[in-house]
């Protein structure tokens, strides 16, 4: 365990394999390379993700598909994937970063963030196109993984032996 | 800087795998064409910017002011494309 000073919430204990590191940094934010998530039910369905270097400086992250029903067409290059250090079988999860105008919540999908789930690497992308803006504005539904749509529905049933 | 001064048509090479053609000059713009490989990330500047200044507004949002937000989201009167509802 490690413990992180942060403005907000005061001193959090983490766990050090729970640390998500960026190689370069946030756009901005280059100097800070470690981020930690803290998940307050009070806030879902977004998640705070905080530096572990600066106490002062936290985002407010989601899914993006709380912003968009489009396929979000995130493509890594190869240069993306060596950032991540990416091997066959990894698992990646996108997210991003979310802000408030007026009660406006938008979404930046044009600079979503990719974490390898396995070794916690993660990089701020740039995506190509026009599709997606730097903010896009909240959607009232979203798309969901079909698992967690059926989750409740399907039958539950052992496989034959 | 290395500052080089190209006609139309004329190419720049960065190391092997990257050039840069001038395809066209009319009034202030200059037209590029960028030959380089998957790996290299090709944006223009602006695109960087936009997303540095989100990240820095972003990195303003409250705490209260989520807190608001994904109350309302939760209880389904999330305010749609900046409509005032209640």
């Amino acid at each position: 365990m490690i413990e992180i000073e942060t403005h907000e919430w005061g001193t959090l204990k983490v766990k050090e394999d729970t640390i998500i590191h960026f190689q370069d940094g946030l756009l901005g934010f280059e100097e800070l390379c470690d981020f930690v998530f803290v998940d307050v039910a009070e806030f879902r369905p977004f998640v705070w993700f905080s530096s572990v270097e600066d106490p002062q400086v936290r985002f407010a992250v989601a899914d993006p598909f709380y912003f968009s029903t489009k396929a979000y067409d995130v493509s890594l290059s190869a240069a993306d994937e060596a950032g991540l250090e990416l091997e066959e079988g990894d698992s990646i999860a996108i997210f991003v970063i979310v802000s408030i105008d007026n009660g406006q919540v938008t979404g930046n999908l044009k600079g979503p963030i990719v974490l390898n789930t396995r070794n916690r690497r993660a990089k701020q992308l740039v995506v190509y196109g026009t599709s997606f803006p730097v903010r896009q504005p909240m959607l009232n539904r979203r798309v969901v993984p079909l698992h967690s749509a059926v989750a409740n529905a399907a039958v539950k049933t052992t496989p034959a032996a | 800087m290395l500052i080089l001064t190209r006609k139309l048509g004329e190419n720049i090479r960065i190391g092997d795998k990257i050039k840069i053609s001038i395809l066209d000059v009319k009034g202030g713009q200059v037209k590029l064409g960028i030959e380089a490989p998957p790996h290299v990330a090709v944006h223009r500047e602006e695109i960087y910017e936009r997303i540095r200044d989100e990240n820095q507004r972003a990195s303003g949002v409250s705490p209260r002011g989520l807190r608001e937000v994904a109350n309302a989201f939760r209880v389904g009167k999330h305010k749609r494309q900046g409509r005032e509802g209640s």
